[in-house]
């Protein structure tokens, strides 16, 4: 597994290897936030990538809860690849969760079709909403 | 170059005379260039104090009975890469620059400083 704590910082790119693992910025059952230069996940069985992220509490800002894990993409994007599994504590509100940003004009997130979640409810993209100054919202539940 | 093991007398990770480390002979200290292994016959000494920059040749750990920390402010630097092996943790809270890959074969890497400049792989990428 590959976590962080309160912060964490990989200037280079994260790439899926063999063998099941997990990412999750603050660490399973803890916020965080985890910055990477770029990602590449694996969803290929035997090979998985599970992201896991701990969802923020609130308040929302600008309609979007941002108090939560947070995984910030540098320039070189983020490559998810189908299969691959995002899982997620309990929301305690319903609403937007901010979970990936990118920092950098040129970050990208490219997945060919979502990943598999374990709630119900689809991602949306929305490049270029910001709910706080110099962090965009890559993608929001 | 020499293998290295840490074997903690005192706390530091460091080249100015802390004999932490063991060469197989004996106590040891570290020299820029060695090959170093955190493992699980270290005392019970799970925590690493890096003030300085060290550049070791290659930095593994393989820790099953304990969670090691790397703390300081100090850096692993140079071309070294570094494996994670073992099913507990490491936690990296040091800015480091060592430009090798990094790689989690097992275990939990915890990233609570910086890797400003290596590439992290979750286990060996498939070739």
């Amino acid at each position: 597994m590959l976590a962080s704590g309160a912060t964490g910082s990989i200037s280079g790119i994260v790439l899926a290897g063999t063998g099941t693992h997990t990412i999750a910025p603050g660490g399973v059952g803890s916020i965080g936030s985890l910055s990477v230069g770029g990602l590449t996940t694996s969803g290929q069985a035997g090979n998985l990538t599970t992201i896991n992220f701990d969802l923020g509490a609130g308040p929302a800002v600008s309609g979007i809860i941002i108090n939560g894990d947070l995984l910030t993409l540098g320039s070189n994007g983020a490559t998810i690849d189908p299969g691959t599994f995002l899982t997620f504590s309990t929301p305690t509100l319903n609403g937007d969760f901010r979970l990936i940003g990118d920092t950098a004009a040129a970050a990208w997130l490219v997945a060919s079709r979502w990943p598999t979640f374990t709630l119900a409810v689809p991602p949306a993209v929305s490049p270029g909403r910001s709910a706080i100054p110099s962090i965009r919202d890559s993608l929001t539940l | 170059m020499e293998q290295h093991r840490w074997h903690r007398t005192g706390t530091l990770w460091d080249t100015a005379g802390q004999q932490n480390w063991n060469n197989g002979s004996g106590p040891a200290l570290f020299n820029t260039a060695d090959n170093v292994t955190f493992n699980d016959t270290n005392n019970g000494h799970y925590a690493v104090t890096l003030n300085s920059t060290v550049s070791p040749t290659s930095v593994t750990v393989n820790n099953g009975s304990g969670d090691y920390t790397i703390s300081g402010s100090g850096a692993i630097a140079g071309t070294t890469g570094l494996t994670k092996q073992g099913t507990s943790a490491l936690t990296l809270a040091t800015a480091n620059t060592y430009t090798g890959n990094t790689t989690v074969s097992a275990g939990t890497l915890n990233v609570t400083g910086s890797l400003v400049s290596t590439n992290v792989s979750t286990a060996p990428v498939p070739r």
